[in-house]
């Protein structure tokens, strides 16, 4: 028997990169119905999506596929003139559900993050694997990991190695 | 088959209920439940368990723990695992286990003729002999003998795993004073982790008579231990040895029974806030004539193996000791029913309590050493001399010696950390002195070593750690510690007995078969720094890392040469403290997923054509070529070149770096971060840029595209993309604050498929679109956004081929259709795929240069001939000042050149040095790419050669590993030299 979790891709969802002062991202959140969260790394849901703080000056906004374009172009229009980014970064990462009592367990084994402090509505950019990505914590046994794209299908492979969900006897 | 059993009837902390099956070289054995396989051996009456290292002669169980390395085995079977410790091993069904270098077998054993040749390979033989002819005829043999064991041959069932955890305290060492430091840090709240290295948690008090608050050593530690376990904050690791304490008070343990089962090992790193280093202290021996024969232990692993395992070690013993701990042991044999021949102490004299515990009519003899032990495989007597007088005082026959040379505090860990260590006169050994990190030390590993000391340090310990954490502490507990045996230490500094015959081996170093005359010896030779002496000797750099041998061999030195033990100091402890598996190491990292991999959105579909897969940089597997059915690799790159230079062809070009830029600083940024100028570029316009380094040579080239007023899109090599974007960050963040602007990594966001070749535009107008593909409205170096086969894309209009090139950009999840998509349309202009090789054609054909080639960290842009892209007019970028100062020195530079090979039909290799004549041997420069171009139906090479662009139509040569090439040195450019073929 291996871990007690479920390590599996997250349906993709949409991801827009926000940069600036707190300030600025405020502002341009507030339009759309959303807020910056107080505290960094931590995370609120709105209606319209989710708003994961990973540093002082950046946050990424969480929302449904089908509303991807709409927000992209109102955060792109709302930045116009201020000095805030926003960058669609939809097919930058890729998400990887860790569910289950286990979840931490498994979740020690990829990232130096401190899990203890690692409270439920936490975000932030971390090492996966020695490499750069970001872990929110969606529940006391769900996490869910966004590596970049392009180590997807090599993250996804030595998660479910740390998971002891493969078979090595035969 | 019987066996002698060394069993006893009551007693340890084994389940007789649960036998257990074991096999040792070959013979079936059984033990319980709670066995080592070091008690299971000893309690079936075997003696002989190795072989020693170098001129093995029989070992058996002299020590406890991880300082025994004498009963180094071999496991096999399914876990198989070399240099494994019996004495640390908990006994499992079916373990399979054998004796290490031994040939035959262990009672019959070729290599015990070395003995023979013993006089002629002493300590640095080796530094001296094997010189003639050449050492490396002999490596091989001297390889093979050195070595323990064999690597497992296949992967283990159970699997290795790595993890990280942090804490606010971490305790390392679960004896008396590491259970009361935990006790003290868990009661304040802090998070803590409690690491001990044994099967079972209490150290030295599992062997001891003493009552702490009224209970039995026993029950006060199943109390503590109940205590920890119930604190969701306590995490206690058993069978979990730390091995490395490292910068930033951050350690590394080695758990060996961890959870879940399917888990072999597991090394778990740990960032702790304060670090208490309750490693207790190792017994160490008095050296001795053949004090290495099997029956010769340390007095403490005797008490171990009676009191923990119910396993008697021998029927007849003597006890050799200059302190009075070993009193202990005594009182451990009597229990056991061990009959004692005699005890023998240095001292002149013993209090009368300590004299007390040893039984009416056996003998003390006082002033007096155990001069020799008779017998081979096993102990068969002693000889007793008078210390002052040598004069022989008697001869007893006896199949057990409990030695006891004093006890050294556990400082290995502590010092890993960076802290000092002093040599402490009253129990002439080495304890922890000053701190260099957020730890402290308790007990006996700072030389605490009565039991109601430790614990009181112990609970200290872990208030202080709390305390400084800023958690609120409780009164410390006064617990009554009623110890039976509560002597004093009484040591009295004795390290090793004069040989009285110079043939007569003395051991300082079990693990290396290091002997007093080998240091001896080291010290005539001159070698007097301790470092020296153990380099030469190998004191201490055996398995158990001179656990028990270093501080005897220090003494031995000191006392030799006549300087204090703190003047003759430590050599330097270094991590692992006790050996590591490689799989804990590696933890999940193995198999196919030993190093990251990156894909692109089509790699899927390469693999699938057939492409040839190779890493290009930055993690990213690539297709290298798309051979046909066969054709060689050489046939598949030059098809794929002639496709791009006479119809059209496509590449996934998605690694290629890429970075988002906005702001109203970005064209400063940019202005910045390159040599050139990119002042009133027009939007939907690229320009090709240098970046250097601060000393002023090549950083990394690339097109950055102006997507609006203020945003950009730069891009950059593929092996560049993570430390570019650390050089942004770092620009932006730290050096350059001021400036307004941001900038986001967008690598993987976009697939590209790049579509080259004089056909390139046709087969992209047959695709509806709404971007207009055609020359006058979509130039060179522009880009133009729009909907194409019905995806969003960017198309820029850059060439890295030399031939008319768009590459398509869109969001990765588009990639593979608009791959597909451009393969489906393109199949009535023949299009096919082609890879990085038949691109590093190209461009070498075209003379652009390449990451990792021409720029190779030492070149600048005048270098390599481009220094039309060095702007004059600009203040400052980043590297001018020092590319100036460069400049300006006038020192012969080596310049980017072409090469014409003059009669090489094979490519020159890539690094092969330039010289000017035949014979010569200076190099003048390499050459940085050769290829056979199927444009020019010959080969041709890119270098760098000094003055090379003075030396145009001089022939050179290439030093092709040993084959001299003549080459002829051209301009670095060999098609379409003004550029037509991209711009049309």
């Amino acid at each position: 028997m291996g871990f007690d979790v479920a390590v599996q891709f997250k349906e993709t969802v949409a991801l827009i990169d926000v940069r600036g002062t707190p300030e600025c991202m405020r502002s341009v959140l507030m339009d759309l119905g959303m807020n910056l969260p107080e505290t960094p790394y931590s995370m609120l849901r709105w209606e319209s999506g989710t708003v994961c703080r990973v540093g002082r000056k950046w946050c990424i906004v969480m929302t449904d596929m089908s509303r991807e374009l709409g927000l992209a172009a109102d955060l792109d229009e709302l930045s116009r003139g201020v000095l805030v980014q926003c960058t669609c970064v939809t097919d930058s990462y890729r998400g990887i559900n860790l569910t289950g009592p286990n979840a931490r367990d498994v979740l020690s084994q990829i990232t130096p993050l401190n899990l203890h402090e690692f409270k439920d509505k936490s975000a932030t950019f971390t090492e996966i694997f020695g490499l750069r990505g970001f872990i929110i914590r969606c529940g006391a046994e769900h996490y869910t990991v966004f590596c970049d794209r392009s180590y997807a299908d090599y993250t996804m492979k030595r998660m479910r190695k740390c998971a002891l969900l493969h078979d090595n006897s035969g | 088959m019987s066996h002698r059993s060394n069993r006893l009837s009551s007693g340890g902390f084994i389940d007789r209920s649960q036998s257990i099956g074991f096999e040792f070289n070959g013979r079936k054995y059984t033990g319980y439940q709670g066995d080592t396989l070091a008690s299971a051996l000893m309690a079936n009456g075997i003696d002989v368990i190795s072989r020693s290292f170098k001129y093995h002669r029989p070992r058996g169980l002299c020590a406890s723990g991880y300082a025994d390395v004498s009963s180094m085995v071999q496991i096999d079977g399914n876990e198989d695992a070399p240099n494994m410790l019996a004495s640390v091993m908990p006994l499992s069904e079916g373990m399979t286990a054998r004796s290490v270098n031994c040939w035959p077998s262990l009672e019959f054993d070729v290599g015990t003729a070395l003995r023979l040749l013993s006089p002629i390979i002493p300590a640095g033989f080796y530094y001296k002999t094997f010189m003639w002819p050449h050492w490396h005829l002999f490596e091989p043999l001297i390889r093979k003998a050195a070595g323990f064991g064999h690597a497992p041959d296949s992967t283990p069932l159970r699997s290795f795993a790595s993890c990280y955890d942090h804490c606010d305290v971490l305790i390392v060492g679960a004896g008396p004073s590491g259970l009361c430091a935990g006790l003290a840090a868990s009661r304040a709240g802090a998070r803590v982790i409690l690491a001990d290295d044994m099967l079972q948690p209490g150290g030295g008090l599992l062997k001891s008579s003493a009552e702490i608050d009224g209970k039995s050593s026993i029950e006060w530690i199943s109390e503590v231990v109940e205590e920890l376990d119930a604190n969701p904050y306590v995490s206690r690791l058993q069978n979990a040895t730390v091995w490395g304490y490292l910068e930033g008070n951050h350690a590394v343990i080695s758990e060996r029974s961890p959870r879940p089962e399917n888990l072999l090992r597991r090394s778990r790193r740990v960032w702790a806030r304060q670090v208490i280093v309750a490693t207790g202290a190792f017994e160490r021996p008095i050296v001795f004539e053949n004090n290495d024969r099997p029956g010769v232990m340390h007095a403490s692993a005797v008490s171990s193996y009676i009191r923990n395992f119910a396993v008697k070690p021998g029927q007849k013993a003597v006890v050799f000791t200059n302190n009075n701990s070993s009193y202990r042991t005594v009182s451990d044999l009597n229990h056991a029913g061990i009959s004692i021949a005699a005890v023998v102490d240095v001292r002149s004299r013993v209090d009368d309590r300590i004299r007390d515990i040893v039984s009416q009519g056996t003998e003390i003899y006082l002033d007096s050493i155990v001069q020799k032990v008779h017998g081979n495989k096993r102990v068969t007597g002693v000889t007793i001399h008078s210390r002052t007088t040598k004069q022989l005082k008697s001869k007893i026959d006896c199949d057990l010696v409990c030695v006891s040379g004093g006890w050294n505090p556990i400082v290995h860990l502590f010092s890993q950390s960076g802290g000092c260590l002093e040599y402490n006169e009253q129990i002439h050994g080495f304890v922890p002195a000053e701190t260099l990190q957020n730890s402290l030390v308790a007990g006996a590993a700072r030389g605490s070593l009565k039991l109601q000391d430790s614990i009181r340090d112990g609970f200290k310990a872990g208030q202080a750690a709390a305390t400084v954490l800023g958690f609120p502490v409780p009164a410390l507990p006064s617990l009554q510690v009623n110890d039976q045996f509560n002597a004093d230490y009484g040591i009295e500094e004795y390290w090793s007995v004069p040989l009285a015959n110079r043939s007569g081996k003395a051991f300082i170093d079990l693990a290396g078969d290091v002997t007093v005359n080998d240091l001896h010896l080291a010290l005539r030779e001159g070698y007097e720094s301790i470092e020296h002496l153990k380099r030469y000797t190998t004191t201490g750099m055996g398995l158990d890392q001179g656990k028990t041998a270093n501080v005897t061999a220090i003494g031995v030195v000191a006392k030799h040469t006549g300087v204090s033990m703190d003047e003759v100091g430590t050599t330097t402890f270094r991590p692992p403290y006790t050996p590591v598996e490689f799989g804990e190491l590696a933890g999940s990292c193995s198999d196919d997923v030993v190093l990251p991999y990156r894909h692109t959105p089509m790699t899927e579909w390469h693999k699938s054509a057939g492409a040839v897969m190779f890493e290009a940089g930055a993690r990213w597997v690539r297709p290298s070529y798309y051979p046909c059915p066969g054709e060689t690799m050489d046939q598949a790159i030059q098809r794929e070149c002639r496709k791009v230079r006479e119809g059209v062809a496509m590449y996934d070009g998605s690694p290629l770096a890429k970075f988002a830029i906005k702001g109203p600083d970005s064209e400063t940024l940019l202005d910045l971060m390159y040599t050139n100028s990119f002042q009133n570029l027009e939007i939907q316009q690229g320009k090709y840029g240098l970046m250097l380094f601060e000393d002023g040579r090549i950083f990394d080239d690339g097109v950055t595209f102006r997507l609006g007023h203020e945003e950009y899109l730069m891009s950059g090599a593929t092996g560049n993309g993570n430390l570019l974007e650390t050089r942004l960050d770092s620009f932006i963040n730290v050096e350059r604050p001021d400036l307004n602007v941001l900038f986001t990594p967008v690598t993987s966001q976009w697939a590209n498929a790049t579509v080259c070749g004089p056909l390139a535009r046709t087969l992209l107008e047959s695709t509806e679109s709404d971007i207009d593909f055609a020359a006058d409205s979509f130039p060179f170096m522009s880009m133009r956004e729009g909907v194409f086969a019905g995806m969003p894309v960017r198309v820029f209009r850059v060439s890295f081929t030399g031939e008319l090139s768009f590459e398509i950009n869109t969001p990765a999840r588009y990639g593979l259709g608009l791959w597909n998509h451009l393969m489906k349309v393109g199949e009535q202009f023949d299009i096919c795929p082609i890879g990085s090789e038949a691109n590093h054609v190209l461009r070498v054909e075209k003379g652009f240069i390449s990451l990792g080639h021409e720029v190779d960290g030492t070149v600048d842009p005048y270098d390599l001939g481009m220094s039309w892209i060095v702007s004059k007019k600009k203040s400052d970028f980043v590297g001018m000042k020092a590319m100036q100062i460069r400049r300006s020195a006038r020192d012969s530079q080596q310049h980017l050149i072409g090469l014409l090979p003059t009669n090489s039909s094979e490519p020159p290799p890539e690094g092969a040095p330039l010289v000017s004549t035949r014979n010569a041997t200076r190099s003048e420069g390499f050459v940085s790419a050769g290829v056979w171009s199927p444009t020019l139906d010959r080969t041709i090479a890119l270098g760098l050669l000094a003055n090379g662009r003075e030396r145009l139509n001089e022939t050179v040569y290439i030093n092709a590993y040993g084959r001299i090439i003549p080459a002829i040195v051209s301009k670095p450019i060999f098609y379409d030299s003004d550029g037509k073929n991209t711009r049309i």
